[in-house]
Formats: C-alpha cells, sequence, structure tokens
C-alpha cells in the first residue's frame, strides 16, 4: 500500500475475449483469468455465478437463471453482462475503492478489425466501471509483448491469434501495427462445426462444453496423428434420448483443416501485402502463434508445411496478450517509447 | 383427541415453539416430517367420518381398512385425487390429527414453517389450494416445493451442483418426471397415469376376464404382492381374489397369477416410459449427456413393483436405479428443503 501512496495511479490491464477475460492488475500480476461467463438470476438480477462456475452452467440450467457469454465474435454483445462481469472481478480486488478507480488507467484489447463503434462500446465499458483513462490496443500487439518479443526494433514480427472468437493477423514492426486482418473463424467456431458435424453424421445433439471438449481431446493437425477414439454423450436428434458418441482424431481433423486452410490464406494474403523489407524479417524470425486454439496439436508444423516460414507457438498461448498490457500500460502504447528499456 | 393435546402443553413448563414441518401430501399416503422429531405419520391420506355429526372416526391405517366396506353410517374420504387437494376440509383436518398424533410434542403451529409438496404439473388454482390449506391450519410461512425435487434429494442426488440428474416418481396419484440440476427444476413431466390407476386396470382386468368384482384394497393388495413388469417370470407367484361375481352376484374367490397381472401392469407402464421419452426429448444436450452417465432415478410406490428399472431399461436403454427409500424420499427431501426455503442459491448441506 505504500507503494499506493507512491505512485497513486493504478494499471489495469483488461484482456476481454469471446472464451476468456484475463485482468491485470499493476503490482500484483494477474488476477482473474477465467472463462468469460456470468451467470444471472433472472428475478432478481443478482450474480449467481461467473468465470469457471458460470462456464460449467452452459446449457444446464433451468428458467430461474440465465447464462450469458457477453461477447461474441470478440465484440460486446451484452453490454450489461460485460460490466457486471467486470464489476465483480474488480470487486474481488481488495481495498479497490470507486475512488481509486476513477485514477485508474485501464488498456482494453480487442481484436484487430473492429469497427469504431465496437470500440466505442469498450471504451464506454471502462467508463461505466468509473474508469476515465482508458485506451484501446489491439489484442495482438499486446500478444506480441507479452510473449517477450521486442517490437520496438526495426524488425517486423507476425503474430496469429487464433482464440475464441477471432482470428488476428498482423505484422509489427517499429513498436506498432503496420498491417493486420481479422476473421471470425477461431475457437468457438470450430466447436460449431464439431457440433454440426456430429449432428450431420450420427444424428446427435451435443451441447457446448461437449463440443469444446472434443475439441481438446481430439484436436490434432499432425499428418499422422495417433487415432484415438472418445466416447461423449449427447442426445439423439431422432428418439431424443441421451446417446453415446463415438469420435476418433481423425474426424475431428477432418472437422478443423477447412478452418485452419481459411486461416492459412488470411495468412497469406496478410504476407502478400506486406512490404518487402518486413516480409524479409518474418521469413528470417518466422511467426508467432497465440491464443487458446494453437494449442491444438501439430498446428506448428501445419502451418509451416503450407506457408513455408518458421512458425513457433509463444511459451504462454493463453495470457500473453494479458501479459502484454503490462508493457503497455508504461508507454500507453505510444511506439516511440520502449516500455521494455523502463 | 385435539383438545387433550393442549391441555397437556399448557401443563408443561415448556411453551410450544414453531418448527419446521415438511409434508408429503401423496394421493395414497400422506407423510410428515417435524424437525427434530423425525418423519412423524406415514399413512394412507384416508380420513373416515360420521356422516351425521362430522366426527372423525378414524384416519391412516384404519380408515385404509374400512374402504369398500363402510355402511350409511359412515363417510370415508380420500383428501387427495390425482395429486391434487379435491377436499379442503377433510385434508385439514387430516394434517391436524397427523400433528397432534405425537404426545409430549410442543408444537405451536402458527408460528411454524410449513412446506408442501405438489406434483410438477399442477395448475394455478391447485397450487393455490395448497396455499390455501396452509392459512387454513393457521400457519403464516407456508411455501410450495415441487415434489420431484424433494424426491430427487431424498433420493440422495446432490440437485446442487451443476451435474444433471434425472428422477421419475411414481407415486399414488401421479406420475412426475423431473431433471434437475442446479438446485431446481429444468424439464418436468407429470402424467396422471399411476398407483392407482394401476388398481383401477387390474379390476377392469378381473371384471372383464374372471367377470369377478373386486374393491380397491384387493386391487391394491394383488398389485403389491404379485406385481411384476420382468420379461421372463420363471415361477409366477400366485394370489387370491375375492369379490363379487358379475353375473351370479355371489361372492366369488379366484386365484391370479403374476404373467396375467404383468400383461396388466404394461400397458400403463409403457405410457409413463412414453412420457420419461417426452421429458427426455426437451432435455437440453448437454444435460442428456450428464443422464446417460449418471442414469435415472426411480422413486415413489411405483418403484417397489418388481423389475421397474429392468422394463424401463429394455424400453429406453439407460441405466435405471430404484431409490433406496422409495416411500419416504420426499419427505426426506423435505428435511433440506426447509432448511434452504426451496432457494436455489443455497446449498443446505449439514
Amino acid at each position: 500500500m505504500i507503494a499506493a501512496t507512491v505512485q497513486d495511479k493504478l494499471g489495469l490491464g483488461i484482456d476481454l475475449g469471446t472464451a476468456n477475460l484475463l485482468v491485470f492488475l499493476e503490482r500484483k500480476g494477474i488476477i482473474f483469468d477465467e472463462p468469460a461467463v456470468i451467470a444471472f438470476d433472472r428475478e432478481s438480477g443478482k450474480i449467481v455465478a461467473a468465470g469457471e462456475d458460470a462456464h460449467r452452467m452452459l446449457g444446464k440450467v433451468h428458467d430461474k437463471i440465465s447464462v450469458v457469454k457477453p461477447l461474441r465474435n470478440g465484440v460486446i454483445s451484452d453490454m450489461r453482462a460485460a460490466k457486471a462481469l467486470l464489476n465483480y472481478v474488480l470487486g474481488k480486488i481488495e481495498n479497490l475503492t470507486e475512488k481509486d478507480l476513477s485514477k485508474t488507467t485501464c488498456v482494453i484489447c480487442c481484436p484487430s478489425e473492429v469497427t469504431k463503434i465496437e470500440r466505442d462500446v469498450m471504451i464506454d465499458l471502462a467508463m461505466k466501471m468509473k474508469i476515465t483513462d482508458v485506451f484501446i490496443e489491439e489484442e495482438i500487439k499486446s500478444g506480441a509483448l507479452g510473449s517477450g518479443v521486442d517490437i520496438f526494433k526495426s524488425k517486423g514480427v507476425m503474430v496469429v491469434d487464433i482464440g475464441g472468437g477471432t482470428t488476428d493477423v498482423g505484422v509489427i514492426s517499429f513498436g506498432d501495427i503496420v498491417l493486420s486482418r481479422t476473421i471470425r473463424r477461431a475457437g468457438s467456431f470450430m466447436d460449431d462445426e464439431i457440433t454440426k458435424y456430429v449432428k450431420k453424421t450420427q444424428n446427435v445433439e451435443i451441447g457446448e462444453l461437449t463440443s469444446e471438449k472434443m475439441k481438446i481431446e481430439l484436436g490434432d493437425l499432425q499428418v499422422e496423428a495417433k487415432n484415438v477414439i472418445n466416447r461423449y454423450a449427447g442426445r439423439d436428434m431422432v428418439k431424443g434420448i441421451p446417446k453415446w458418441v463415438m469420435l476418433s482424431t481423425h474426424e475431428v481433423q477432418a472437422v478443423l483443416t477447412p478452418v485452419f486452410d481459411e486461416i492459412i490464406k488470411l495468412v497469406t494474403g496478410v504476407l502478400k501485402d506486406t512490404p518487402p523489407e518486413l516480409s524479409a524479417d518474418i521469413y528470417k524470425h518466422g511467426i508467432l502463434l497465440t491464443g487458446g486454439c494453437s494449442m491444438i496439436r501439430g498446428v506448428e508444423q501445419y502451418f509451416q508445411d503450407r506457408i513455408q516460414v518458421p512458425v513457433k507457438v509463444v511459451h504462454n498461448p493463453l495470457t500473453c496478450v494479458v501479459e502484454g498490457t503490462k508493457y503497455l500500460l508504461k508507454n500507453r502504447g505510444d511506439y516511440l517509447v520502449n516500455p521494455l528499456q523502463l | 383427541m385435539a383438545i387433550t393435546i393442549r391441555k397437556q402443553s399448557k401443563k408443561d413448563t415448556k411453551s410450544p415453539v414453531g418448527k419446521n414441518i415438511g409434508i408429503d401430501l401423496g394421493t395414497a399416503n400422506i407423510l410428515v416430517y417435524v424437525e427434530g422429531e423425525g418423519i412423524m405419520t406415514n399413512e394412507p391420506s384416508v380420513i373416515a367420518f360420521d356422516y351425521e355429526t362430522n366426527d372423525v372416526l378414524a384416519t391412516g391405517k384404519m380408515a385404509a381398512s374400512m374402504i369398500g366396506k363402510g355402511h350409511h353410517g359412515i363417510k370415508i374420504v380420500s383428501p387427495l385425487t390425482q395429486g391434487v387437494i379435491s377436499d379442503i376440509e377433510a385434508t385439514k383436518k387430516l394434517i391436524e390429527i397427523s400433528l397432534h398424533r405425537v404426545e409430549n410434542i410442543h408444537l405451536d403451529i402458527s408460528s411454524s414453517t410449513l412446506l408442501l409438496c405438489c406434483p410438477s404439473e399442477v395448475t394455478q388454482l391447485e397450487r393455490d389450494s395448497f396455499m390455501d390449506l396452509g392459512a387454513k391450519l393457521g400457519v403464516k410461512d407456508v411455501f410450495i416445493e415441487q415434489e420431484i425435487k424433494a424426491g430427487a434429494i431424498g433420493s440422495g442426488l446432490d440437485i446442487f451442483s451443476s451435474n444433471g440428474s434425472m428422477i421419475i416418481d411414481i407415486g399414488g396419484g401421479s406420475t412426475d418426471i423431473g431433471v434437475l440440476s442446479l438446485g431446481d427444476i429444468v424439464v418436468s413431466g407429470s402424467t396422471r397415469i399411476a398407483g392407482n390407476y394401476f388398481d383401477g386396470e387390474i379390476m377392469d382386468h378381473l371384471q372383464y376376464k374372471h367377470g369377478l368384482l373386486i374393491g380397491k384394497k384387493t386391487a391394491e393388495r394383488i398389485k403389491v404382492e404379485i406385481g411384476s413388469l420382468r420379461s421372463k417370470i420363471k415361477e409366477p407367484r400366485e394370489t387370491w381374489a375375492s369379490g363379487r361375481d358379475v353375473v351370479t352376484g355371489l361372492p366369488k374367490k379366484i386365484t391370479v397369477n403374476e404373467t396375467e397381472i404383468r400383461d396388466v401392469l404394461i400397458k400403463p407402464f409403457e405410457s409413463i416410459a412414453t412420457m420419461i421419452l417426452k421429458v427426455l426429448q426437451s432435455t437440453p444436450s448437454e444435460l442428456s449427456s450428464d443422464i446417460i452417465v449418471n442414469g435415472i432415478y426411480v422413486s415413489g410406490g411405483g418403484a417397489m413393483i418388481d423389475g421397474v428399472d429392468e422394463f424401463f431399461h429394455n424400453r429406453i436403454g439407460m441405466d435405471f436405479h430404484l431409490s433406496r427409500r422409495p416411500l419416504t424420499a420426499v419427505v426426506d427431501g423435505t428435511k433440506l428443503l426447509l432448511k434452504n426455503r426451496g432457494s436455489y442459491f443455497v446449498k443446505p448441506t449439514d
């Protein structure tokens, strides 16, 4: 608390993703790393659960509870829920008063290609929390910083962030983004594809949690992937009764491949538009892969085989974005100031 | 009866206190739980009145043994039909007497909390009649919960976790089916095909097949003694049935065997199975996957018919488990529901 008096501005970094919400508080570290899900009591509007607990409720609640994912496709779709979720997280911090919040500097990370309105919504959100000093940064920039890459040199770095709602691809040089693109093909899209596939081939309906589990357990992009067959449960579409489903690694691979191919198309598109001087850098240093979906086995090899550029998954794919906010808070996203040297 | 109790409590130094009371008011049986006392009453919900003076002659087992045997001076009432209250005055009397049965109980009804259990699909009017009953008993603090919820808790299921569970309660007047998760009901269904309906089917069968008119009590006895749903019966059990011959009008006694009764029971159980399928169809898929892992629990008097689990397993194809104490599951559940007042927020662990 002594430190707080010396430097009485609090820094808050928020990675508000479709799948997970991560919050970084200066001098405290990452204080929240849980799914971005919140559950309300319908009658009173009170929060029943948030984060991990609420995530477990998805698709399982009775009509007295409503479970909400405040973000869809990388942008806020339910303002009230987003605010409640952030309030819940900030409420967990001890000794935090409203006065502290008004002195807080806050950085929120968002996907690359969001509209002005969608960005404003993010700022609005922070304003509603009584935080006055807010700025928005792109997730890839923060992700690159968080994975320990010095982006403030005259060296081009390419980042591919495959998150929950969006996949962002960008080239960074001299501390800021040269060009970036986004598609809304990422983790939850893959889950949906798996759900559709199971529905089509086996006539069984599965829930969100199950399809996510399938992706995590069976997702494998290696050419010679070991074929594992796992058993999952869902609901028979015809008879309506619960039914077991057998799903193999090869089937999941067949579902995931088209999605990844689209991502690769985006990456090559970005590479095509990259200035040649930077292309050379990228060819030398390779592409950085971040985000939850880069944890699928064999992603590195899959990209390398198709793009012919070395690809590396960062050591902290899930937390690198929020870790990057640590540096962004120091220089407020200014490319002239290298926060790594501060 | 009631008067003597009041005198007693006055004599005692202890003044009556309000307690938590849970009542499973079933068509067939009434069970009363009082906090700190346990299950005080577990008897048929039947009451016998004197026709002229309207005095209570007998309740519970005594009154049940009078069914079909009373004369003009006695009026025998089952205050509940098909799971809901049909005679509120009689119900009130029945509960009052049940509460006063145990001596030395310092119970002040008006300051107690009363929990009444009702079937899943009752209309608002029917629900209101339960509230009225509470008001008539002089209890200010009354709340109503669905039987299926109490039954699930009483069967030992942890309904407060996000792990979904399914339970079927085959009672006397209604069969309730429910899928529960996070402390409340997600999907439920109810059908009035239950114990009493089975009895009726057995009566009809004997009348058409053997030309024998039997009473409700005999039909129930046959169901309890040799009722079965097994697909293969090795040595059919037998029992006797006596009644009146339809043609001659004379008393007659015949023997019936298990296979015959099974064929009668299969039909109503088929429709219960259809109802279960219906509920499963409207269950969210995430819960479906929990149910296939955990299996389905069966409670209520109907769970005591031989081979119920096997029958449902053959029809629906999931694991069916029988509740350990099928008859008292609901009232056991009220014990916990009284602690959290039915709120799904609060987990009433001990």
